[in-house]
């Protein structure tokens, strides 16, 4: 690479696999495990929920990206992840925790109450729950095709 | 998603958008890039990322490939911004920032405990020398730190500030 004609930051890293020793592995696992059982748990939350928040903002967005994870899914990850029960967070959401395994499958939808409930304990915008719960539905009626025929000149020239 | 980059000769942000890169429009040598972006993707475990204009979206500003590595965790391959935002006379610049800062969201999503938010990433360079000055401007320009075997890291906290930076650019909570 000629750097006369290239910033540092161009190009970034090489196309062959890091191949590291055993004991390059093994001293790499041990400094991680002792660096993530000395963090303090509010940090260990915090890193939880900016993943959470970063894989909403990300599927949300952009229907390509949508990897076939409603948001049902997504939160059911993240309260397994933060061990808080689905009987406790359904109380505390004011849900019936005999409905809750519909919400996080996906199979029952959040209304606009309960998206806002979930803005206020996770930080997460309430549009972003509503628009990523629509956008599986969205994709696939898409992909259905029977919207092809229609255009404004239809109406136009009735 | 959504993000800025800076057109060099207007000084203006331009909107762009970072998404999953379809195989058939992934970069290759022949298109004047460094890497072949396709080869490496078509691997098992890589997940290729486009960074286009919102104006002109098929045209590829940079691409990078994130992947789960079994010491690191989550790693960043390759990244690598287009021929034609290479060096000081680029078009647009904070390319190669956007697309980092991606990165080190995706080692939030991915990344499962004690390597929850950690991006690992190769200071690559054919000499001793210049791999030392790379690993020198992405502490500075990146904060990421340098581990015992020549890769870089880039820990939660600097993470977090990559993506307030160059992806949320915004203090509100709602992150829209």
């Amino acid at each position: 690479m000629n750097n006369k004609e290239f910033n540092f930051d161009d190009a970034i890293g090489s196309d062959k696999n890091p191949e590291l020793s055993k004991k390059q592995h093994d001293t790499i696992r041990a400094a991680r495990k002792a660096a993530y059982e000395n963090r303090p748990n509010h940090d260990t939350v915090e890193d939880l929920l900016d993943g959470f928040r970063f894989s909403l903002k990300r599927n949300a967005s952009d229907l390509q990206t949508t990897e076939g994870k409603n948001f049902g899914q997504y939160l059911n990850d993240l309260l397994r992840e933060m061990n808080i029960k689905r009987s406790t967070f359904a109380n505390y959401i004011q849900i019936s925790p005999r409905n809750i395994n519909k919400y996080l499958s996906g199979e029952r939808k959040f209304n606009i109450e309960q998206a806002l409930m979930l803005e206020k304990i996770f930080k997460i915008s309430a549009k972003t729950v509503l628009a990523l719960q629509w956008n599986i539905e969205i994709a696939k009626a898409r992909k259905k095709g029977s919207l092809d025929g229609l255009s404004l000149n239809d109406l136009l020239d009735a | 998603m959504n993000v800025l980059i800076l057109a060099k000769g207007s000084n203006r942000l331009v909107d762009a958008i970072i998404r999953r890169g379809d195989l058939n429009e992934l970069p290759t040598i022949s298109d004047g890039w460094l890497f072949n972006f396709q080869k490496l993707a078509s691997k098992i475990g890589k997940q290729s990322y486009v960074l286009v204009r919102e104006e002109s979206i098929d045209l590829v500003e940079g691409c990078m490939i994130f992947s789960m590595h079994e010491s690191f965790g989550p790693y960043m391959d390759l990244l690598e911004v287009s021929p034609m935002n290479k060096g000081e006379q680029g078009l647009f610049k904070n390319v190669a920032a956007c697309l980092i800062a991606y990165a080190c969201g995706l080692s939030f999503e991915f990344g499962e405990n004690e390597d929850k938010g950690i991006l690992t990433f190769e200071a690559y360079s054919k000499t001793r020398e210049g791999r030392e000055k790379l690993i020198e401007l992405y502490q500075q320009k990146y904060g990421a730190v340098s581990n015992p075997y020549g890769y870089l890291e880039i820990y939660p906290k600097q993470g977090k500030i990559l993506m307030e930076k160059y992806l949320f650019n915004s203090n509100t909570p709602s992150h829209e």
